[in-house]
């Protein structure tokens, strides 16, 4: 009987092995489920796209142009080698001060670099210093493109969370969206060899808001897409 | 257990009969209906 | 009450049982935290990780909890594991907060929104999968908190009894959880594996334990033919110290229980959890639940002092070797003398 202090003779034996089986079992499920693949976008998160090139980090700062459509972006280096990074604040948020004025001006921007497959995202501290003008960089139309994959945040699919992309995460995807973080596309498989793609909207704008439900599952949208040097944006419409 | 309360618990137990299979089917169906996996296709030229 | 039964002590075998648990869950959690990833387990975030072994444990004893009571009902030997399956429902609880806890501080941090707010407005379109997880999370932590003796005394055994079966929608609140989240990401096949194992296991269990108490429910005592009177058996089926259920074709049952050549019939009902009194024995001259060991006499249906605890007694008369039965309750600890065998 359960209640007594000491259980019959009988029921010993058996106690004793559910005792010792009990724990056995959950140390082997523990395992079982630790061990399964648990990233959503695999091994390839570490291996789509071009590889990055090596920047001047963190000190004395990064130097480059600074444009806000779709997002404020920052291009450092110049011709085959520039690289452009996707900006953003602390936490959840948009990068600090009033960008407006610095549009397509060279600026300084000081911050931590996060960085997986062919995307590249420099999180400010503090917001970037004005150094005069300058020319934009030019982008390459490539047409219109039927892509699958999943809308993601800049941030986390950038090495911010692990796994920083799948339904689990897909709260903290849109709450990364609401406050202003550049949102990305992971494709299915890569497109002209790139595995993520900055997604704006059709106008040229930041993501359609129309897309905020889809945050987080597979989706297949259509859109033209641009190659601003190593980056490629997708200028996704909303389905329908 | 009273009888009331063995008659609340059957019947808990055959709605989770029901709803269990019926959850786990709406989940198989939803990730069913989600897109293949697909290689990206240029629709049109620039 | 029981004069063995002390409601805070810790007796040898309840230290044991939560050693097994804990010991349990210890285990579970290092091998899914620290030795999955020592092993080359795809490398996640800290936070990401301990969400995940937290989130399936607590779904894991989820299981074991519900499973335990088809368990005892199909072999005896299980009856162990439901006595103290209130602390497994505790640690469950305290898993699934941990696991709230780690999804609150990483996917809900950081961000100009509050979590409350967030909670309720990230899950735009399809189908949700975070409201499940907090109707579930609400609901244990409810059991939980009510899972002390206190609570079941203040509430009374059918009311805390009623609310306690609230876990049924629990569970299938954290299935829900489980498969419109996670399971929706490529990936999860193991887990997908083990939800339906669990859920399949699970209902078989219960199904396999209702059929076997369908056909003892469809066993109702036959009429005598004097009114009100119910033919229960034949005294000598009864072995010394145990005793007979009977099922009246209305009401509660009955337990018919044979003490030193003497018959009396008491509510099948223990006063504390409801638990099978008729299921249980005679010691020391006292009916015995089998689930938490509360006793009564068996002449009056009280439990020996200074408990205060009351049972319905039942009358009884033998015709020609057959047990007869009243099956009109007496109140509660209503003294009736002994049937005598002859």
């Amino acid at each position: 009987m359960g209640w007594a202090a000491r259980p019959p003779a009988h029921l010993r034996a058996f106690l004793r092995r559910l005792a010792l089986g009990l724990p056995l079992m959950l140390l082997g499920l523990g395992l079982i489920l630790g061990l399964a693949p648990q990233d959503p976008a695999g091994p390839r998160f570490a291996t789509g796209g071009a590889p990055l090139p090596s920047l001047p980090m963190p000190e004395p700062g990064v130097t480059g142009v600074l444009t806000l459509r779709p997002y404020p972006l920052l291009h450092v280096g110049e011709g085959g080698g520039m690289r452009t990074l996707l900006l953003a604040g602390d936490g959840k948020q948009r990068p600090p001060g009033d960008l407006s004025v610095l549009d397509g001006q060279r600026v300084t921007a000081e911050g931590f670099l996060l960085s997986r497959g062919d995307i590249a995202m420099l999180v400010l501290g503090a917001p970037p210093r004005a150094l005069g003008g300058a020319t934009p960089p030019a982008r390459e139309a490539l047409g219109r493109w039927r892509i699958t994959g999943e809308i993601c945040d800049g941030k986390c699919a950038a090495d911010g969370m692990r796994p920083g992309i799948g339904i689990a995460h897909r709260a903290c995807a849109a709450l990364c969206l609401d406050g202003g973080i550049p949102a990305v596309f992971v494709s299915q498989a890569p497109l002209l060899g790139h595995a993520y793609l900055l997604l704006a909207g059709p106008d040229g704008g930041p993501m359609d808001a129309a897309l905020r439900p889809l945050i987080g599952r597979r989706v297949t949208l259509e859109g033209r897409v641009e190659r601003l040097g190593r980056l490629l944006i997708f200028h996704a419409e909303p389905p329908g | 257990m009273r009888l009331r309360h063995r008659r609340v618990h059957l019947l808990a137990w055959r709605a989770l009969l029901v709803l269990l299979p019926l959850i786990l089917g709406a989940a198989l169906w939803q990730r069913a209906a989600a897109p293949a996996r697909e290689v990206p296709v240029r629709i049109a030229p620039p | 009450m029981s004069h063995r039964f002390v409601p805070v002590g810790w007796t040898r075998s309840k230290i044991l049982y939560d050693a097994a648990l804990l010991g349990g869950v210890a285990a579970y959690l290092v091998a899914y935290v620290r030795l999955a990833p020592l092993l080359g387990a795809t490398p996640l975030d800290d936070q990401s990780l301990r969400m995940r072994a937290f989130g399936s444990g607590a779904f894991l004893l989820l299981t074991l909890a519900l499973a335990i009571g088809p368990l005892a009902r199909l072999d005896p030997r299980f009856l162990p594991l439901l006595y103290n399956r209130r602390h497994l429902g505790v640690v469950t609880c305290l898993l699934a907060l941990a696991h709230a806890a780690e999804v609150l501080g990483w996917h809900f941090a950081f961000s100009p929104t509050p979590g409350a707010v967030a909670l309720l407005t990230t899950e735009p379109g399809a189908l949700p999968f975070i409201a499940f997880g907090l109707l579930a999370l609400c609901v244990l932590i409810l059991l939980a908190a009510t899972s002390h003796d206190f609570w079941l005394a203040f509430l009374g055994p059918g009311l805390w009894k009623g609310l306690h079966q609230l876990i049924y929608l629990a569970y299938a609140a954290v299935v829900a959880h489980l498969a419109f989240g996670r399971l929706q990401d490529p990936g999860a096949l193991p887990l997908a594996l083990l939800l339906g194992l669990a859920v399949c296991a699970l209902l078989a269990l219960h199904l396999i334990a209702a059929s076997r108490e369908a056909r003892v429910d469809a066993d109702i005592a036959p009429p005598a033919p004097v009114a009100p009177w119910l033919i229960a058996g034949r005294a000598a089926a009864i072995p010394e110290g145990r005793a007979l259920v009977v099922r009246p074709p209305g009401g509660e049952k009955v337990a018919i229980f044979r003490h030193e050549g003497r018959l009396s019939a008491v509510s099948h009902l223990c006063a504390h959890q409801h638990g099978p009194l008729g299921e249980g024995q005679v010691l020391d001259g006292c009916i015995t639940c089998p689930w938490h060991g509360y006793q009564y006499r068996l002449e009056d249906g009280r439990s020996p002092p200074p408990f205060t605890e009351r049972i319905a007694t039942y009358r009884l008369r033998l015709v020609g070797g057959w047990i007869w039965l009243d099956p009109r309750a007496n109140p509660p600890g209503t003294h009736v003398p002994a049937l005598v065998l002859p």
